[in-house]
């Protein structure tokens, strides 16, 4: 199943991607469209839109969901239920596909919940109590954009079609058409897991870890990206695209601020996808879509690579996922391979010059210097990126370097050839993918000129907050005085802003309470006074009265049927 | 197919065996009967203590719901506090799954404070005004700065913008 699933999936995003060359090289777009039903003057047509940017982005979840495929051939060998793990995966990868090809709201729709739905599938795979909460806030988080989108479908009615994309343009001043925008930018608010909606990325760690790194890295929370690039025009012109720079770029420097606070391996992960999601819609938000496109596939390329290592070192732990519990000799000198792909993809995180990560994080940082940009969104992205190599380096200083301290039982090895497998292909594309992106994306070069320093402010930045990182993870001998110094402080920044707090405790209690009020009112009380139980109480009444009326005969029973069809024959006519 | 005819089969000889075994199955098959409904509220001391027996509390721990028409007459108000997933889970419950032992009072929110609804393993270290207004502080703090700093742009530094004026020399960097 996994074998076939992988061929298939990989030869299908090599097509994409000779297409998708193709389409760049000749910039041709296609709409192909199927006329479902025609009933007179109306007609339910099935779009599909093949451009570059479509055909490029499925090329990659394509080839991403391929390799994860078969890399969970190894990881869930344990699972007596692969088969069913392999049908989720697919039904994921189909939904995304229709997301990515559809220029129609309705198509969309049905890609985007799919997509909801599936994703809360897989988050509770490990049948435990901790899975079933983290998918409930999933789903439910997710269910927020859902109700966005389809508000936005029931505004969308006011133009006669869903078909947005030939709407955006022409209606971009109109009432309506911001209204849509902002539902939509709601909706990929939930999905991107942006302020205020950011707690369930986190949470959704509880899924496998092939699941994290298809799903929660590349291709779930970019589909909001996604749907934002193709709604770009709203948010550009409108007060949109500032609101989204704001919130964006605080989600950039809380996730990075977490995950410096953070011990599980896989939350610095989801916190590290969350800062840089915050990036492309930050980026987005500022009118540059295709530095927008451009990092969520380079992005897509080494996060999923970082998720498929961290899922071999949690194997060779034992499934722990502690940083603290995993020391450097046990990863650098017994997990050669793995520990190299980790390095490449937290370089290419970081922003190393070369790799794919540079390429698009400079660019974007170039343009953000010669923009015009508030000057807290300045300080935002610069030092959102110096958090991003701070706690890369935290987290290399914590698994790869230092003592063993692990326990005794762990057998380490990196001899899991079909995962490494799968983490080869990965590593070459995190070299060359983005240098390879940047020349067929950009195929002209935009003339960023900038003063020395300001040029050299990201190579600063990144030196300096790695030197950080790495001198805060040395300090654990005071660190439990200087955590207490202050608490509140680090509590706060530590755990996400108190959004999962908020998310979830804050925002049910009172409203169950007041729930369970409504029901005791309501439901058990005076709808049963006027449905159910009175209502049958009075007839069983009425009919005991008419039956000592008949004195049980029949003849005036049928008489006074007889009286009553009489009256209602009067009633009738008069 | 088989597996169905297999269980009436074993259904039968069981009630066979013993026919109450029938009847105690119908019962808790229909889920809710009038043994359950709990009685009408306690005026009187001797009906206070007769409920506290009923439902295996001790008489002062006994606290029936005030009978303001939305009360449950005569159960008790057991407050859970943190929920299931605050109690212990390596004590040796009678019933582990449900963390309760035998003859221990069901409060009437149960299904609120389950394990998979309403539930805290430990006492949240705060109040929760003070996540909201943390969080809600630090997003409006950033907000007023931004909206403050908003004409305050971060520009690379470019030379003043040339105007044509009389005696000054003016390019135009045609060719």
């Amino acid at each position: 199943m996994c074998s076939i699933s992988f061929v298939n999936l990989i030869s299908m995003s090599l097509s994409c991607f000779l297409l998708s060359l193709y389409f760049l090289l000749n910039d041709m777009i296609y709409f192909i469209e199927w006329e479902l039903v025609s009933l007179n003057s109306m007609s339910i047509v099935m779009t599909f839109l093949f451009d570059w940017m479509s055909l490029l982005f499925m090329s990659f979840v394509l080839m991403i969901s391929s390799l994860v495929i078969f890399y969970s051939k190894e990881y869930m060998m344990n699972d007596n239920h692969i088969n069913r793990f392999i049908m989720l995966v697919l039904m994921f990868v189909l939904s995304m596909m229709l997301l990515i090809i559809s220029p129609n709201l309705i198509s969309i729709l049905l890609g985007w919940d799919g997509l909801g739905l599936v994703s809360y599938c897989l988050v509770i795979y490990f049948q435990n109590i901790k899975s079933y909460n983290a998918g409930m806030l999933t789903a439910l988080s997710n269910r927020i954009g859902d109700v966005a989108l389809l508000l936005s479908i029931a505004w969308m009615l006011n133009y006669g079609s869903w078909n947005y994309i030939f709407y955006l343009e022409i209606m971009q001043n109109e009432f309506e058409m911001l209204m849509i925008g902002s539902l939509v930018m709601l909706a990929a608010m939930t999905k991107s897991a942006q302020i205020p909606f950011s707690s369930w990325l986190p949470a959704a760690m509880a899924a496998p870890t092939p699941v994290s790194a298809l799903v929660h890295s590349s291709t779930l929370v970019t589909a909001g990206v996604y749907l934002l690039i193709r709604f770009n025009i709203i948010l550009s012109t409108s007060w949109l695209g500032q609101l989204m720079l704001l919130l964006s770029g605080l989600t950039m420097f809380m996730a990075g601020l977490g995950a410096n606070f953070e011990f599980d391996l896989k939350k610095i992960i989801a916190l590290s996808t969350l800062s840089q999601l915050g990036l492309m819609m930050s980026i987005l938000s500022m009118g540059f879509l295709k530095l927008a496109m451009f990092h969520l596939l380079t992005h897509a390329l080494f996060k999923a690579l970082l998720f498929m290592c961290a899922g071999a070192i949690i194997h060779n732990m034992n499934n722990s996922q502690d940083i603290r519990l995993m020391g450097g000799l046990s990863i650098g000198i017994h997990m050669p391979l793995t520990s190299a792909c980790f390095n490449v993809s937290n370089l290419a995180l970081c922003g190393m010059p070369f790799l794919a990560g540079f390429y698009s994080k400079d660019m974007i940082l170039e343009i953000v210097s010669i923009s015009n940009v508030n000057m807290f969104s300045f300080f935002l992205y610069y030092f959102s990126t110096g958090l991003t190599v701070s706690y890369s380096f935290r987290l290399v200083y914590y698994s790869m370097t230092g003592d063993l301290n692990c326990g005794s039982l762990n057998m380490l090895n990196d001899e899991s050839w079909i995962m490494l497998r799968g983490m080869m292909g990965l590593l070459i594309m995190s070299i060359i993918g983005g240098s390879m992106l940047n020349w067929l994306i950009f195929p002209f070069p935009y003339m960023i000129c900038l003063p020395i320093y300001m040029k050299l402010l990201t190579l600063f930045v990144c030196i300096v907050g790695g030197l950080f990182g790495y001198l805060i993870s040395l300090s654990n001998l005071f660190f439990l005085n200087k955590s207490l110094f202050m608490y509140n402080l680090s509590t706060f920044l530590g755990s996400m802003w108190f959004m999962p707090y908020i998310s979830t405790y804050g925002m049910i209690f009172y409203p169950l309470n007041y729930g369970q009020l409504v029901v005791k009112s309501f439901d058990q009380g005076w709808s049963e006074y006027f449905g159910g139980q009175h209502l049958y109480q009075k007839l069983s009444m009425y009919s005991k009265t008419l039956f000592l009326m008949h004195n049980n005969s029949l003849k005036i029973y049928l008489l006074l049927f007889v009286f009553w069809i009489l009256i209602l024959l009067i009633l009738l006519f008069l | 197919m088989s597996a169905f005819v297999k269980t009436v089969c074993l259904a039968q000889k069981l009630c066979a065996a013993n026919p109450v075994v029938a009847r105690q199955a119908i019962r808790s098959m229909a889920g809710w009967n009038k043994d359950y409904k709990p009685g009408p509220y306690p005026q009187t001391e001797k009906e206070r203590l007769a409920a506290a027996k009923k439902y295996y509390l001790l008489p002062e721990e006994y606290k029936p719901y005030a009978d303001d028409g939305l009360g449950y007459g005569d159960y008790p108000k057991l407050g859970y506090g943190l929920g299931v997933e605050a109690k212990d889970s390596y004590y040796p419950w009678d019933y582990p799954e449900h963390k309760r032992n035998q003859h221990e009072p069901i409060s009437a929110d149960h299904d609120l404070y389950s394990e998979d609804r309403w539930s805290q393993a430990e006492p949240p270290r705060y109040s929760n005004a003070y996540y909201f207004a943390c969080f809600l502080g630090v997003m409006s703090g950033c907000l007023a700065l931004y909206y403050w700093l908003d004409d305050k742009k971060m520009y690379r530094p470019v030379a003043a913008k040339q105007y044509p004026s009389p005696g000054v020399k003016h390019y135009t960097f045609e060719k």
